[in-house]
């Protein structure tokens, strides 16, 4: 189990290495070249999943887009998936889409549409079916490819009956295609999973980076094993490249060079990125088509080692080997707020809240059992102790 | 238009003032931004939280919307969830965002106002839209939602908004910069802040938009400080060239401003854009005539 949570990202970095050598992951349909030449910087298409959608390896992310013009000349330069949602500035996205599309005529044909919303776990069936007409109404469309419930955070969030019921009927009036789901919080290895085994999630749609998710890949594999088609965002693993002097230099690009790794993941259908402006569409698109050079992966080599264990994801991942049972996640949060929000006093009132058995009492006195268990390297135990000298009334007591 | 909105403020500030007692739950000033959220109104409890984000973490709750909110100047978030009795589906979620600056609050506030909302006397402008709600005070911009639409959830959506509103230090008034906007004809509340990539132009550094509603129909008028009248000189050139490759460049303009010309752009429509020392100034949509950015122009701070 350590050796395996442990490799994962030396195995990831181990497959940026083959690619160097001129090795394309498969999975991708389109215009491929020869292995080792240089793909044509024009879009390509994969197939998402079983759903029989083609979606461009690149996805318009539409979060701040204000001016119709941009998907116009996205959609120029073949990125042809649009990703949207209902609570995306409150519906300000979907309507700027909307305008888009009206100009479109034609067009809109070329469009593999995704939208949805977020829906509490006691949501109603005419809930959900409004929330798809409202969206359609601002799309200006009388049907989206895929509707996603998005921001789940639990599998209660994930099994809502009326959910089910709602798409099925919105399916059968040809609004809606496939459903799919998002979700970016700690933890979405449960729900990704609980979403696979379930079989009405037809696409995920979640966070997929070079430093984080150990599971993640065998989650997609599984996915994509069934059918599931999966589309993946936040591929910049925090985006703190401005932290890292020098990174980019000699013309690299962080960001391509994170969109080129996910996409040699050949469970990856599309990369999902934030457009807002003209130059974004024409550097995110030249991505594609492209193997990582050994300069590409040395920047993400370089940024994985700098930024791998600065911080607790708050995954949980090493909570399962402790034997007191400490809520690892949480006292490290805690510890957070007091070291780096300035609340202390409420830091410490939630630690005392947590109870004598979730807290880090034990852990000086422990072998360090958690410190095998972080899939990034943290010194957890250390950690621990120093958290709950921060964090207790009484210092280091027992 | 301002001088309604200064109205406005004012009486929400008095409406505020006069609720001030509301016993010894009530955060003190700037409590709210520092990770103290408003008291659970009586039957209510908080259910989870106040749990804080930073511009590191903002990804972890806002996912694909965090990169607006930093480029508004986003610095930290207060996130607190009230529940309602014992029903774990009756909440409300109160988010306190501190947005570095006024104008960041401002911007961000207008940048995701819905369409024809319920304004509401909370702050500098507030606003409920079913069960959304939204205010600014300051440096602060808060947000609250209602899991569902029950007249008890809507009701404790407005208290819990209007505590967290009163609690927060800082200016109630417009940002000044908007006044150089020309009154006549100016749609009230339209002013926005776009903090970066006005139009989508990455050579663009933010600016301010407003819509002006005439009788050939809907103008918006924009302007843009850049860092110099050289930068200035090389957006336009920059803008001339983007509109010749994807619209039609028109006409110059001569008669006012410096370097201007007439555009036909696939997403804007008509306009023009100018320049004056280190601003750029345009109107794009049904333009019929220059007066509006002559107008503008008149009224933007000298260099």
């Amino acid at each position: 189990m350590k050796c395996v949570e442990k490799g994962i990202d030396r195995r990831r970095f181990l497959k940026l290495g083959a690619m160097t050598s001129g090795l394309v992951v498969g999975g991708c349909s389109g215009s491929e070249g020869s292995p080792g030449e240089p793909a044509p910087a024009e879009m390509r298409f994969r197939d998402l999943g079983a759903t029989g959608l083609k979606v461009s390896e690149i996805s318009f992310g539409s979060y701040g887009f204000d001016n119709p013009a941009l998907l116009a000349a996205a959609l120029d330069q073949g990125i042809t998936t649009i990703c949207t949602s209902a609570n995306y500035q409150n519906g300000r996205a979907e309507t700027s889409i909307g305008k888009a599309i009206a100009n479109l005529g034609g067009r809109r044909d070329e469009l593999v549409l995704f939208t949805g919303d977020m829906f509490k776990a006691n949501a109603t069936k005419g809930g959900v079916l409004d929330a798809i007409d409202a969206s359609l109404r601002r799309l200006q469309t009388d049907h989206v490819e895929i509707y996603r419930i998005t921001n789940v955070t639990s599998l209660d969030e994930l099994r809502i009956d009326a959910l089910y019921d709602a798409f099925a009927e919105a399916k059968a009036a040809g609004k809606v295609s496939c459903l799919g789901l998002s979700g970016h919080h700690g933890g979405m290895q449960e729900v990704l999973s609980a979403a696979v085994d379930d079989g009405r999630y037809k696409v995920l749609f979640t966070k997929y980076d070079f430093a984080s998710y150990p599971d993640q890949d065998r989650i997609l594999e599984t996915a994509a094993k069934k059918g599931i088609g999966t589309m993946v965002f936040k591929t910049n693993a925090g985006n703190r490249k401005n932290e890292i002097r020098d990174l980019e230099t000699g013309g690299l690009s962080f960001r391509q060079a994170t969109i080129k790794w996910a996409l040699s993941h050949p469970y990856v259908a599309s990369v999902c990125v934030g457009i807002t402006n003209f130059d974004e569409i024409k550097e995110y698109a030249s991505a594609v088509g492209k193997p990582l050079d050994e300069a590409e992966v040395a920047m993400l080599r370089r940024y994985s080692d700098e930024m791998y264990d600065r911080y607790c994801r708050f995954c949980g991942e090493c909570e399962g080997r402790c034997p007191n049972e400490v809520a690892i996640a949480d006292v490290n949060r805690y510890a957070m707020y007091f070291k780096y929000y300035g609340r202390e006093k409420d830091s410490m009132q939630l630690y005392e809240a947590l109870g004598s058995d979730r807290a880090a009492a034990a852990c000086a006195d422990c072998e360090g059992h958690c410190d095998g268990g972080c899939p990034f390297n943290r010194t957890v135990r250390r950690e621990l102790v120093e958290a709950h000298r921060l964090l207790s009334f009484r210092g280091g007591e027992a | 238009m301002k001088n309604a909105l200064l109205l406005a403020v004012l009486v929400s500030v008095a409406a505020l003032a006069g609720c001030g007692g509301e016993g010894s739950g009530t955060a003190h000033p700037d409590a709210v931004v520092e990770g103290q959220p408003p008291a659970a109104p009586s039957g209510w409890s908080i259910s989870e939280g106040p749990t804080s984000y930073d511009s590191e973490t903002l990804f972890e709750y806002l996912n694909g919307g965090a990169p607006l909110y930093l480029d508004y100047g986003f610095a930290s978030l207060t996130q607190t969830r009230y529940q309602l009795g014992d029903d774990p589906f009756a909440s409300v979620t109160l988010d306190v965002y501190d947005m570095g600056s006024e104008l960041g609050a401002f911007g961000i506030y207008r940048g995701i106002l819905p369409p024809e909302p319920d304004i509401m006397s909370w702050g500098a402008e507030g606003y409920r839209s079913g069960t959304v709600a939204a205010a600014w005070k300051g440096t602060v911009y808060v947000h609250g939602e209602a899991d569902d639409d029950r007249p008890e959830l809507v009701a404790g959506l407005e208290h819990l908004m209007g505590r967290a509103v009163a609690a927060i230090e800082g200016s109630a008034v417009l940002p000044p910069i908007l006044e150089v906007f020309p009154r006549n004809d100016l749609r009230a509340g339209s002013e926005r802040y776009v903090a970066a990539d006005l139009f989508g132009h990455a050579f663009l550094p933010g600016g301010f938009v407003a819509g002006y509603q005439r009788d050939g129909g809907e103008v918006e008028l924009f302007f843009s400080e850049m860092g110099s009248a050289v930068e200035a000189e090389e957006a336009l050139e920059l803008l001339r060239a983007h509109e010749t490759e994807w619209g039609e460049v028109g006409a110059d303009i001569d008669g006012f401003g410096e370097g201007g010309f007439r555009f036909t752009d696939p997403g804007l429509g008509p306009g023009l854009v100018v320049r004056r020392g280190n601003w750029i100034a345009g109107a794009h949509g049904a333009v019929e005539s220059d007066d509006l950015v002559q107008g503008l122009l008149t009224r933007l701070p000298r260099d």
